[in-house]
């Protein structure tokens, strides 16, 4: 089970919700995820703008909401950003992300530290987006975080994990889950990050954006319960040099 | 002497003219009926517990915040 805070999930696979083509299209996908943690954004009201409902469907697909602190630059800014989503969901869960930078959406180290410490003391169960740093990690972890969230890549860029050597030591540290967050393209790429022992990882433009985003979601499904798996199994290690599957001695040795 | 009927306040930084004595409340009604919403009042959040007792005040700044998809 993954645990954060008071919170038990069984799924390792956590949702976004950005980028769907459509409300019904991303409940769908939810579903057929599997994921029991989907994130929401904040945005101002436009008055007069019809908005879409995403939590009744989110609700009915019976999930956990998440949400996120997307649109701050700065810490104040994301401790006011939570004050307003614990108001909206009567919830303490918290994903933290500041990441002023529009290019690269890169976290920006010292306000999300900044910021977790304030949101701990208020209350709030954060899991912060964060640069693939070992220090900035234990950092988090010791202010009281629930889990850390380091990137894989580039928010939406489908690269992967691009920083497998800092993974391995956020992963070997931590004391509380590592939730490997954005860059994840590929199924492949979230099975990888299980096998070395993340605790989950948290998908959202490959899934909404692939053709089928309902397949794209079983698919992340099957690579999040393998990774799993795999990582319980204690598969075996590389080594250097072959070990033989199949005897081969005797069996010939009139010939030689 | 003549009763003030409207007074100004800021919605999401739009100057914008409402009856006197409006509440928090009513103003949600009529902007956001039905959809989730948190309000700040003069930059702090406002629970929705006191919005029905919270009057608006001339120049009052009031952000509305509803939650939409985001990864």
């Amino acid at each position: 089970m993954l645990q954060l805070a008071g919170h038990s999930f069984s799924s390792r696979l956590l949702l976004g919700s950005g980028k769907f083509a459509s409300p019904e299209l991303m409940q769908a996908a939810v579903t057929e995820s599997g994921s029991q943690l989907v994130t929401l954004a904040l945005k101002r009201l436009k008055p007069g703008e019809k908005s879409l409902d995403l939590v009744a469907p989110l609700q009915q697909a019976g999930v956990q909401l998440l949400p996120n602190t997307s649109g701050a630059a700065n810490a104040r800014e994301a401790v006011f950003a939570a004050e307003l989503a614990r108001e909206l969901l009567q919830t303490n869960l918290l994903k933290l992300e500041i990441h002023p930078d529009p290019r690269y959406l890169m976290p920006d180290p010292e306000a999300t530290l900044q910021a977790a410490r304030q949101l701990v003391k208020l209350g709030f169960v954060v899991l912060p987006y964060c640069s693939p740093d070992p220090v900035l990690c234990l950092r988090l972890q010791e202010a009281g975080c629930a889990a850390v969230m380091p990137l894989g890549s580039a928010i939406g860029s489908n690269q992967g994990l691009q920083n497998r050597a800092m993974l391995e030591i956020i992963i070997e540290q931590a004391k509380v889950p590592v939730i490997v967050d954005a860059g994840i393209g590929q199924p492949s790429h979230a099975c990888d990050a299980l096998e070395m022992g993340a605790s989950a990882v948290l998908v959202n433009t490959a899934i909404a954006t692939a053709a089928d985003p309902v397949r794209a979601a079983y698919a992340f499904k099957l690579a999040v319960a393998a990774g799993l798996a795999a990582r319980q199994a204690r598969c075996a290690t590389p080594l250097r040099q072959a070990s033989a599957t199949s005897p081969v001695d005797a069996l010939m040795a009139y010939l030689r | 002497m003549s009763v003030e009927s409207t007074i100004a306040i800021f919605l999401n930084t739009v100057e914008t003219l409402l009856p006197a004595d409006m509440t928090v409340a009513a103003l949600v009604q009529a902007e956001a009926a039905d959809q989730p919403v948190a309000v700040a009042l003069n930059q702090q959040v406002l629970p929705k517990r006191l919005w029905a007792s919270t009057k608006l005040q001339r120049q009052d700044q009031v952000l509305l915040f509803q939650l939409v998809a985001g990864g």
